[in-house]
């Protein structure tokens, strides 16, 4: 049994310009001690797909027309708030993109990260503050005693994103999810922080659902990779198939448009490759592909019928009529 | 923090320092000659002149700052020119009585204003939230004064039980004080709690969108303790702005009610005094309350320090 089993997940955003339809039948599972990456560019529904499985995103607006969110054999999407809120930070826990923000800037590291072990393990103020101390160390953050008085303003960007991390590993989760966790923060900071959260999970035996646009992450950390666009899963497999053999040609697109070593750039030359066009607006409603008016390669059908998922082999699929 | 709070302290002595200027000159501009409302229309020109000498208003106007000024410094507001008695002394046996009332009005603003708040952000574009934005349009529309008159009026024909003519001191009947005080205070309230009440909605739906708030329901957090604690200590440092500018309103406020009241307030004073001309008193009287106003937001600036540490530690 996966440990999660997201199927045929469906949000949509009622607002006044009509309805969004931010995520549209999205299926994957994960596995224990499994990462997956999830990567697409801003916008093409993957934060929403992530928030949806502890039901955080605003409702209304948002709203979870269709599908079914199983961990652990539980549907998350059927459950009571109270149950709801015993699995939220205990058994899946949330990583954001931005540390700046995403800390309370009126209460101490401390109390932020004690408050987990207070609800989910009814410790006491004191067995509190030395779980958080003890966590504090497991984060590498010097000096723990003396941080556990700290306000976020007086720490870095990278240091309040370990903070985050004590906050979601606190109660050893089964599930992380970590939506951008290092897009805010500067390239060597992000190494860091990457191989921490890499070196804890797998210390707590945490599944990792890690979104990114960043590919080389994904090929750094995770074993799959789903590629999103437009509020649908357009390819997945594992991480080995798909930078080898990509077949959707907007993975393709995304994995060109990787820098690498050797390629460099010129007046007048352009090396670094770039898919023309923008995201559609996702309150149209389009039946055909919804990449078709990017893609170099659409036909007359792409634009009439969207495409259905076809398994190339056992762990890779893409949804493409260049396939079907 | 004690910089912070000296640099305040400075910065309103020089607000005062203007302030005596303003008040000073203005008072000086209403039409009308207090001597020669006190002495009446039959008033010969030397009876005029000799009781301007003793009061001193033969002086420039300058002049007559200067020595008021530095009576001030010494503590020393003056005499009243109509009663004979020292203007502080006046206005500190009436001062409890407007405290009182406007203390009150504040708690009563916050008791309403606080719940409604948060059950319009909580479930903003709800009916209640629609129907509170029009009620509290209404509130925010009617002056306090119209207030006062409309409730002395349910109350003396309706409750007569709870109508008091006579005002008493807090200590000496609580009862009829409190009797007394309590309409004016809601009088003065419904008007305030209606301003608060937009702004405890409005800081609140902002808040509530904020990462840190995602961040505490993603740790499991209740609804409660999310917004109990995360989220209203984060509108506590915007309420505190809107209660110490308000206090002004509340003090202006003061004035009317307890005029329609009949309470012995020192906004009455001010205004029998600026009725009678009595030019001291209306000074004093008003520096007095600019003083209150101005320690009210001191007290608001140190407050924002505790609640925020992002103030207090910088």
């Amino acid at each position: 049994m996966p440990l999660l089993d997201v199927k045929n997940l469906s949000v949509n955003f009622n607002t006044l310009e009509g309805t969004v339809r931010a995520v549209q039948g999205v299926s994957f599972s994960l596995k224990k001690r499994e990462i997956i990456g999830i990567v697409g560019e801003s916008g093409c529904g993957k934060s929403v797909t992530v928030r949806s499985i502890l039901r955080l995103i605003p409702m209304p607006p948002g709203e979870i027309s269709e599908g079914r969110i199983m961990f652990n054999g539980e549907n998350l999407l059927a459950l009571d708030q109270k149950r709801l809120r015993g699995i939220r930070g205990s058994n899946i826990s949330m990583i954001f993109q931005e540390p700046m923000t995403s800390l309370n800037p009126v209460f101490t590291i401390g109390n932020q990260i004690s408050e987990t072990f207070k609800v989910h393990q009814k410790m006491n103020k004191q067995r509190a503050r030395k779980a958080t101390i003890n966590i504090l160390e497991k984060v590498s953050i010097p000096s723990p005693e003396k941080r556990f008085e700290e306000y976020p303003h007086q720490l870095s960007g990278g240091m309040r994103q370990r903070v985050m991390i004590a906050i979601a590993l606190a109660c050893q989760p089964k599930l992380l999810i970590a939506d951008e966790p290092t897009t805010a923060l500067d390239m060597t900071v992000q190494a860091q922080i990457l191989d921490l959260m890499l070196q804890l999970s797998d210390q707590f035996d945490t599944s990792i659902l890690l979104i990114t646009h960043d590919l080389g992450i994904v090929a750094q950390t995770a074993s799959k990779v789903i590629v999103m666009y437009a509020g649908k899963i357009i390819e997945t497999g594992s991480v080995s198939s798909i930078f080898k053999h990509p077949f959707h040609p907007y993975t393709i697109g995304l994995i060109k448009s990787l820098p690498r070593m050797g390629l460099r750039s010129q007046y007048g030359k352009k090396p670094l490759h770039e898919i023309p066009g923008i995201v559609p607006s996702m309150n149209e409603n389009i039946s055909g592909c919804w990449f078709a008016p990017r893609c170099d390669q659409s036909m007359d059908i792409c634009r009439k019928v969207a495409p259905l998922q076809k398994y190339i082999d056992s762990d890779h699929s893409v949804s493409c009529w260049l396939f079907n | 923090m004690y910089t912070f709070i000296v640099r305040r302290l400075l910065l309103a002595v020089f607000v005062l320092f203007c302030l005596s200027i303003i008040v000073f000159f203005a008072v000086h501009m209403i039409p009308g000659d207090m001597v020669q409302v006190m002495l009446g229309p039959a008033a010969t020109k030397e009876a005029i002149a000799a009781l301007r000498k003793s009061f001193g208003l033969n002086q420039p106007l300058y002049v007559q700052y200067f020595l008021w000024i530095l009576n001030l410094l010494q503590g020393n507001l003056g005499e009243s020119l109509r009663m004979g008695a020292p203007v502080l002394d006046a206005i500190i046996s009436r001062f409890p009585v407007t405290l009182e009332l406007i203390l009150l009005a504040m708690g009563l603003a916050l008791l309403i204003a606080f719940p409604i708040g948060i059950i319009c952000a909580v479930k903003h574009n709800s009916w209640f939230d629609h129907l509170l934005r029009p009620v509290s349009v209404i509130g925010l529309s009617v002056p306090d004064f119209w207030w006062a008159v409309i409730l002395i009026i349910v109350i003396s024909t309706y409750f007569p039980q709870f109508y008091i003519v006579e005002y008493m001191g807090f200590f000496d009947n609580f009862a009829v004080n409190l009797k007394a005080i309590l309409p004016a205070a809601i009088a003065l309230g419904i008007t305030m709690s209606a301003v608060i009440i937009r702004f405890v909605r409005s800081s609140l739906i902002e808040v509530l969108q904020t990462d840190y708030i995602t961040t505490a329901r993603a740790k499991g957090l209740s609804e409660t303790v999310t917004i109990g604690k995360h989220a209203l200590r984060n509108t506590s440092t915007d309420v505190l702005t809107i209660i110490g500018l308000q206090m002004g309103a509340l003090i202006s406020g003061a004035v009317l009610v307890e005029v329609v009241f009949g309470l012995p307030g020192v906004g009455r004073l001010a205004l029998d005094a600026v009725r009678q001309r009595d030019y001291p008193m209306v000074q004093g009287t008003v520096l007095f309350m600019a003083s209150f106003f101005i320690f009210i937001n001191l007290l608001v600036d140190i407050l924002y320090g505790i609640l925020d540490p992002r103030i207090r530690i910088s």
